[in-house]
C-alpha cells in the first residue's frame, strides 16, 4: 500500500519559438461550490467512516485509517479546502530540425542486429512494422549517435508561496499533502571567492548563516492567520477566543482540513515523432529515421511548442490502492491563471499537445 | 364660224325670252310657248301665249282686246319717220320706250346680247339693287341651273355659289372651293419646280359625317409648317371632349376633357416637356399628382408648407450629389406627421435630432471619418455591438462593459470584461514589451460522488 499516481489535469499553452516570457502562474483549486452545504473534506470523511464508501477510505491519505475527529461536523466548512500556488515561470523554448547523419547502409543494419540479412530480402529483428517486419530498402535509418535534436525547452518555474489548511494534521496514519519543491542557489557570502565555489551542492540542512549551494525546500503552505479577535473565525466569535476552538488556524494543529495539490509541473514540449527500431526484441541500441516508414511517420515542428502546466491532485482508485488514480476525493474547481509578459502574447490554451 | 357652245346656250337662253311688240302678233312668229308681251290700243299690254300655232290673249294690264284678227304687228299708217317733227313728245306716253335718265322701270325682262361691256357702269359708286325680302332675289343661273343665288329674306340674307370656287391672281388659281367634295384648297402661288404643278395648298375639308380636316402640303420637299397667329384667344372646343394629337393618322395624344377633368393621354411613346424656360404647375387644388396606369404614386400637395407624399417605396437615384438645402432650418424625416430624424442647424454645425430609437444597419462597411474630434455622446449610455451583441457598453456612471458583463457586484470597475481564457493583451511588438492574461478554470470530471452523502 502507498500513495497513487495523483490524477493529473494538464493544460497546453501554444508558443512561437524562442520567445522569452516571464510571469506569475496562479492556481487556486477548491471544493466545488456545489459543496456549500457539506463539510470540510476530513470531516465529512471522519463522521462517514465505515459507512460503505470504502473505495476512498483505502486511498491515500487515510490508507484505511480513521481520522481524528477534526471537531467541525455541521460547520460546513468544505470552503476550507483549498490549495493555492503562486509560482513565477520564466523561460521558453528554442527549436531547431533535427540533423540526421551517416545513413546506415543494409549491411550496417544487419552488423548491428537491427536486420536479418545484409542483403536482399530481410525483416526487422525487433518484429516491428505494419503491415508487417519487412525491410523496406527506401528508408533512411540513422545511429543514434547520428541523430541531433536540439530542441531545448528552457523553462523554470519556482513556488512564490502556497497556502491551505493541511498541514496540522498529528494522526500519525493521515498523510498529509506532500509539499512543492522550492529551490534556492545561494553564497554564503557573495565575495569573488565564493563565486568559485561549488554551489551545486544541496546544503538545506545547514543554518542559515552558514549554507550555501541549493537550499531546496519542499512547501506544505504558507501564511499566517490572523487570530485577532476582530475577526470571524469559529471560537473568536464577539471578540472572545473560546478555548479549545478549532477555528483558530494560528494554531497549526487546527489546520487539518484538505488541500489537494500534490504537484505541479511546468515544462515545454513540442511536436516530435521520430521512428525507430532496436536491435532485437529485448535490445537496447535504437536507431532512427527522417522518412516514413513501416513503424511511423517522421514528424518535427519547429515554428512552435506548448508549454505545459501539469497540475496533480489528490485522488483515489475505486478497487486498486495503488498506480494510477482516477476519482478525486471530492468534486473541486480549480482557476489557473498565467500572466506572461515578455518577448510575446501569441498564446493558445489547449488541453492536448498543440499540432497546429 | 359655226357657234361656240356658250353661243349656243346663250341664244337658246334668249329664245326663251319674252318678245316685245305692239299689236297681235302674227302667227308665223314665234314658237310654241313663246310669251310675246304687245301694246294694243285699247287694251293696253297685253300677254299673248303661243299656242296651237296661233297667238292667245292671256292677260292684259287693261280689257282683254276682243277676239279678233289682228294684221300685222305694224299698224299701218301714214305716220312720218322724222321724230324731229313729231308733236307732243314730252308727254312720254310711249311706254314701249326705256327713258335714258332710267327714270322708268323696265316692267319685263332685258335681254342682253352680251359682249365686252355689255353691262357697264360707268359712275363711282355704282351699284346692282335687288328686292327686298326675298328667297331669290338675284339668281344667276345657266338654262335653269342656278350658280349664284341670293337671299334677302330678312334675317336670312345669304348668297349661295352652286359650283366651285376659285380666285386666280391673273395667272394661276390660289383659292379654290370644291362644293362637291366641300373642300377647299389655298394654293401656294408658286408652282412645283419639277411638276409644274400647283401642289402646295392648305386644304380645309368637311365629310359628311366624318372629321373636318385642315392639310397643309408641300410637295417641293419643304416641311409644310402651319402657323396660327392670333390676336386673342385660340380655343378647342370639342363636344366628344376629346382633342387628338397625331403623327401620319396615328394617335399619339389625347386631351380629354370633361366637365371637371382634363387629361392628356400619350398612347404611344414617351412625353416629353423640352423648355427654354421655366416649368410651372400651378394647382389651384394643392395637389399635383403623379399616377402609374391609374395608380397614384406620388402626390405633392402645394399648401404654403408643401410635401411630397409617395404611396409605396420611393428612391432617388442620382448619378450625381443628392442634396437636401433647406435654408436656415430643418430637413425632416418624419413618419404620419410625426418627425423622427430632424437635421437642423444646416450651416456650419449640422446636428441631427432623433426622436425614438435610432439604428444605422449597412449591408457593408460604415465609417464615421471625423477631421476633428469623434464624440458618441449617449445620455443613458453608449453600446457599441457587433451583430446585434453589446461588445461596449458604458453606462451613465462611465463605467465600461466589454462583451455584455453582466455580473452583480459590489462596485463597478473603469472596465468590465467577460471573457474566457484571454482576459487582455497589450505590448508594443513581437519580441517588444508585451503583456498578457490568460486564465481557464477547470471543474473536476471524475470524484466521490458519495461525498457528503
Amino acid at each position: 500500500m502507498g500513495k497513487m499516481t495523483p490524477l493529473e489535469v494538464v493544460k497546453y499553452i501554444k508558443f512561437p519559438d524562442r520567445r522569452l516570457i516571464s510571469g506569475f502562474l496562479t492556481i487556486n483549486m477548491v471544493s466545488h461550490s456545489d459543496n456549500d452545504g457539506l463539510d470540510d473534506a476530513n470531516q465529512e470523511y471522519q463522521d462517514g467512516w465505515g459507512g460503505g464508501d470504502g473505495e476512498s477510505e483505502t486511498s491515500h491519505p487515510f490508507f484505511s485509517t480513521e481520522p481524528d475527529n477534526p471537531g467541525r461536523n455541521g460547520y460546513k466548512h468544505s470552503f476550507g479546502d483549498y490549495d493555492c500556488l503562486l509560482f513565477w515561470v520564466a523561460g521558453g523554448m528554442t527549436l531547431h530540425a533535427p540533423s540526421f547523419s551517416s545513413r546506415m547502409s543494409q549491411v550496417e543494419l544487419e552488423s548491428g542486429g537491427f536486420l536479418s540479412a545484409s542483403s536482399g530480402p530481410a525483416t526487422w529483428t525487433d518484429d516491428t512494422g505494419s503491415p508487417n517486419d519487412a525491410y523496406d530498402s527506401n528508408e533512411h535509418w540513422f545511429l543514434s549517435a547520428n541523430v541531433v535534436h536540439p530542441c531545448q525547452h528552457f523553462l523554470k518555474s519556482h513556488l512564490i508561496s502556497r497556502i491551505n489548511n493541511g498541514y496540522g494534521h498529528t494522526n500519525t496514519d493521515y498523510y498529509k499533502i506532500p509539499g512543492i519543491l522550492t529551490n534556492q542557489f545561494e553564497y554564503n557570502t557573495n565575495i569573488e571567492a565564493d563565486w568559485n565555489n561549488n554551489v551545486t551542492a544541496a546544503s538545506s540542512n545547514a543554518i542559515p548563516s552558514n549554507r550555501e549551494g541549493n537550499n531546496y525546500r519542499y512547501i506544505l503552505s504558507n501564511g499566517v492567520f490572523s487570530n485577532d479577535t476582530d475577526g470571524d473565525y469559529v471560537g473568536g466569535v464577539a471578540g472572545a477566543s473560546v478555548e479549545g476552538s478549532s477555528g483558530d488556524l494560528s494554531n497549526v494543529s487546527n489546520n487539518t482540513y484538505f488541500p489537494m495539490i500534490e504537484g505541479v509541473e511546468v515544462y515545454g514540449k513540442h511536436k516530435y515523432t521520430i521512428p525507430s527500431h532496436k536491435n532485437g526484441l529485448s535490445g537496447s541500441n535504437y536507431i532512427y529515421s527522417n522518412t516514413n516508414t513501416s513503424v511511423g511517420n517522421y514528424a518535427h515542428e519547429a515554428g512552435y511548442w506548448s508549454m505545459v502546466i501539469k497540475i496533480k491532485i489528490r485522488a483515489y482508485h475505486p478497487t486498486n490502492t495503488s498506480g494510477q488514480a482516477t476519482k478525486e476525493f471530492f468534486k473541486s474547481r480549480t482557476n489557473v491563471m498565467f500572466q506572461p509578459f515578455g518577448e510575446t502574447a501569441s498564446f493558445d490554451i489547449g488541453n492536448s499537445l498543440h499540432a497546429s | 364660224m359655226a357657234l361656240t357652245r356658250e353661243e349656243r346656250k346663250l341664244l337658246h337662253q334668249k329664245s326663251k325670252q319674252p318678245t316685245f311688240g305692239s299689236g297681235k302678233p302674227d302667227s308665223m312668229e314665234g314658237f310654241e310657248g313663246d310669251v310675246s308681251y304687245r301694246k294694243v290700243e285699247g287694251s293696253g299690254t297685253v300677254q299673248y301665249l303661243k299656242q296651237d300655232g296661233d297667238w292667245k290673249a292671256i292677260s292684259s294690264s287693261g280689257e282683254m282686246p276682243a277676239v279678233r284678227t289682228v294684221g300685222s304687228s305694224s299698224v299701218g299708217s301714214s305716220g312720218t319717220s322724222d321724230h324731229s317733227i313729231l308733236s307732243n313728245l314730252s308727254s312720254d306716253d310711249h311706254i314701249q320706250y326705256l327713258l335714258i335718265n332710267g327714270s322708268r322701270a323696265m316692267t319685263g325682262d332685258l335681254s342682253l346680247s352680251g359682249g365686252d361691256g355689255a353691262l357697264t357702269f360707268t359712275a363711282d359708286n355704282s351699284s346692282i339693287k335687288i328686292p327686298d325680302d326675298k328667297a331669290s332675289s338675284l339668281v344667276i343661273e345657266e338654262a335653269d341651273n342656278a350658280y349664284i343665288t341670293i337671299t334677302t329674306t330678312n334675317s336670312s340674307e345669304k348668297i349661295t355659289l352652286y359650283e366651285d370656287l376659285y380666285i386666280n391672281d391673273g395667272t394661276d388659281d390660289v383659292f379654290h372651293f370644291d362644293q362637291a367634295l366641300t373642300q377647299m384648297y389655298i394654293y401656294d402661288d408658286t408652282a412645283n419646280s419639277e411638276t409644274g404643278l400647283y401642289e402646295n395648298y392648305m386644304k380645309i375639308q368637311v365629310l359628311n359625317g366624318g372629321p373636318t380636316k385642315l392639310k397643309t402640303v408641300d410637295a417641293d420637299g419643304s416641311v409644310a409648317h402651319f402657323t396660327m397667329d392670333i390676336d386673342g384667344d385660340i380655343v378647342l372646343d370639342a363636344a366628344s371632349g376629346n382633342t387628338l394629337l397625331e403623327l401620319n393618322g396615328t394617335t399619339y395624344g389625347t386631351f380629354i376633357l370633361n366637365s371637371n377633368n382634363i387629361e392628356f393621354d400619350v398612347e404611344l411613346g414617351n412625353l416629353t416637356l423640352d423648355v427654354a424656360g421655366d416649368i410651372y404647375l400651378d394647382a389651384a387644388g394643392d395637389h399635383i399628382y403623379f399616377a402609374d396606369a391609374g395608380d397614384t404614386r406620388i402626390r405633392f400637395t402645394l399648401d404654403p408648407s408643401p410635401d411630397l407624399k409617395s404611396y409605396g417605396d420611393f428612391t432617388v437615384d442620382s448619378t450625381g450629389n443628392i442634396i437636401l438645402s433647406a435654408e436656415d432650418a430643418s430637413v425632416r424625416i418624419s413618419d404620419d406627421d410625426i418627425v423622427y430624424i430632424d437635421i437642423h442647424n444646416t450651416d456650419s454645425t449640422p446636428e441631427i435630432d432623433v426622436t425614438g430609437n435610432f439604428t444605422i444597419d449597412g449591408s457593408g462597411t460604415i465609417d464615421i471619418d471625423s477631421a476633428s474630434t469623434l464624440t458618441l455622446n449617449g445620455t443613458s449610455a453608449v453600446n457599441i455591438q457587433e451583430n446585434g451583441t453589446n461588445v461596449i457598453n458604458i453606462d451613465t456612471h462611465r463605467y465600461i462593459y466589454f462583451n455584455a458583463y453582466a455580473q452583480t457586484l459590489y462596485q463597478q470597475y473603469g472596465f468590465h470584461n467577460k471573457i474566457d481564457k484571454y482576459h487582455q493583451t497589450s505590448g508594443k511588438d513581437d519580441y517588444d514589451q508585451n503583456y498578457s492574461i490568460l486564465s481557464e478554470s477547470i471543474v473536476s470530471s471524475s470524484y466521490n460522488t458519495n461525498y457528503g452523502g
